[in-house]
C-alpha cells in the first residue's frame, strides 16, 4: 500500500508516526537532496552531513507541526536552508570555504579540463544562486516549482537564474577565472 | 546556456555511502521518535502548565530584548542601497521594479507587473535573526522577506505625517513610533523616505 501512496499522503502518514511511510518518503528522496546538497555545496561530505540534516528536520516537522503542502518543494526548501546555513558557519568558522580538490565526482572524467573549470565557476556564483541553477538546469524545474522549492518569489527564481548564466557564461568562455 | 549549458549537465555529483544513508536515516527515525513521545508527555495538566509558564516567560523575554533594541538610540548600520542603486535598477526594470532586497551581500530583485503610478521609494533596514538585511520597497508596494520556512509580506505605506508605517498580517510596526510587537523573525526596523531624482 504505501508503495503505491504518493509523496504528500506518505508525509501525512509519517507525521502521524508511521516509520514505513516516512522510511520509503526517505528511499525515495534521499539521493536527489544529497545530489542537490553536493551542487550548492560543491563538497561531497558537506552533502552527506546536509542530506541528513534535512530528514531530521522534516521528521522534526511532521512529527511535532504535521504535513500540509506539497512534499517535495518543502523538502527541497528545507535542504536549500540548510545547505546555506552550513556554509555560512563554515565560512564564519573558517573565513573561507575551501573545496578540496580531491572531492572530484566519482563517475566523472577527471581528465575533463572543463569540469575543473565549471566547479571553479560555480564556486564563485554563491549558495544561492547554485541552488537555483541545482534545480533548474540539474532537477529540470520551472521557476514556478523551483520558486516553491526556494521559498522565494518566481521572479526572483528567473532574476538568478539570469545573473548565473551571465557569470557563468562571462567566466567559462574567458581563458583564466577571476582570482 | 550556451556555453555554460553543456558542460553544466555534465556536472555529475558523487553517490553518497550507504553508511551515511543508513546513519540518516536512523537519525531521522529517531527524531520522528522523539518528538511523537515528547508530545505525548505534554498532554499531562502538570506539563501544559508547564509548557504555558515557559512561553509566557519566553515571550516576555523576547518582547523586553525586542522593545529595548527598537529605542531610537540603537546602532544605525552601513546601508549598502540607496538612490543611486534605486535609479540603476529602475533603468533595467523601470515600473516593473517591486523591491531591491540585499542580504548578506546577495542583492536579489523582486519585479511586479508594470504599475504607472508607482509609490514613493522608501529604505527599510531590517535586523533579522540571520542579520541585517536592507530593502528598498514603493509605499502601496507588497514584498516579500524569507526566514527559512517563514515568510513575511510586508507593504510599506506612507502616513499623513510622513512616517511610515510597514504593514503585514503578523505586525504592524510605525517609523514615528518606533514600536510594534515584531515575529521573532525581526529584531528591529528602521524606514526613511528614499530621494529620487
Amino acid at each position: 500500500m504505501h508503495g503505491q501512496a504518493d509523496d504528500d499522503s506518505l508525509a501525512q502518514l509519517a507525521a502521524s508516526g508511521d516509520e514505513t511511510a516516512f522510511t520509503m518518503l526517505f528511499k525515495r528522496h534521499y539521493r536527489m537532496i544529497h545530489a542537490f546538497a553536493h551542487r550548492i555545496c560543491l563538497d561531497a561530505s558537506l552533502a552527506e552531513d546536509v542530506a541528513q540534516e534535512t530528514f531530521v528536520k522534516a521528521a522534526r516537522e511532521l512529527a511535532s507541526r504535521g504535513f500540509q503542502g506539497t512534499f517535495k518543494p518543502w523538502l527541497y526548501r528545507i535542504a536549500k536552508n540548510g545547505a546555506i546555513d552550513l556554509i555560512r558557519r563554515r565560512l564564519r568558522e573558517s573565513r573561507h570555504l575551501q573545496f578540496e580538490s580531491s572531492e572530484r565526482p566519482a563517475n566523472f572524467d577527471t581528465t575533463d579540463p572543463g569540469h575543473e573549470k565549471l566547479t571553479s565557476a560555480l564556486a564563485r556564483l554563491g549558495p544561492e544562486l547554485r541552488a537555483a541553477i541545482a534545480l533548474v538546469y540539474f532537477d529540470q524545474l520551472n521557476h514556478a516549482e523551483a520558486a516553491a522549492s526556494l521559498g522565494c518569489a518566481e521572479t526572483t527564481v528567473s532574476w538568478r537564474i539570469f545573473q548565473a548564466k551571465r557569470k557563468l557564461r562571462k567566466w567559462l568562455t574567458s581563458k583564466e577565472l577571476p582570482s | 546556456m550556451n556555453d555554460a549549458h553543456g558542460p553544466l549537465k555534465n556536472w555529475r555529483t558523487s553517490q553518497p555511502s550507504s553508511e551515511a544513508q543508513d546513519r540518516a536515516l536512523e537519525k531521522s527515525l529517531q527524531a520522528l521518535r522523539f518528538r511523537e513521545s515528547e508530545k505525548i508527555s505534554t498532554r499531562s495538566p502538570f506539563a501544559s502548565l508547564a509548557v504555558a509558564f515557559g512561553i509566557v516567560a519566553a515571550s516576555s523575554l523576547i518582547l523586553s530584548v525586542v522593545m529595548w533594541k527598537s529605542l531610537p538610540n540603537a546602532n544605525s548600520e552601513f546601508v549598502p542601497l540607496n538612490a543611486g542603486t534605486l535609479a540603476q535598477f529602475d533603468a533595467l526594470f523601470g515600473s516593473s521594479l517591486n523591491a531591491l532586497i540585499e542580504r548578506d551581500g546577495q542583492l536579489e530583485v523582486e519585479t511586479a507587473r508594470p504599475r504607472p503610478n508607482r509609490g514613493q521609494a522608501i529604505l527599510i533596514t531590517a535586523k533579522t535573526s540571520s542579520g541585517p538585511v536592507h530593502v528598498i520597497s514603493f509605499s502601496g508596494s507588497k514584498f516579500e522577506l524569507n526566514f527559512g520556512q517563514e515568510h513575511l509580506f510586508i507593504e510599506p505605506l506612507i502616513a499623513a505625517d510622513g512616517s511610515v508605517l510597514l504593514c503585514s498580517d503578523q505586525f504592524l510596526w510605525s517609523s514615528s513610533q518606533k514600536s510594534g510587537s515584531l515575529p521573532p523573525e525581526l529584531k528591529t526596523l528602521q524606514a526613511v523616505l528614499l530621494p529620487t531624482s
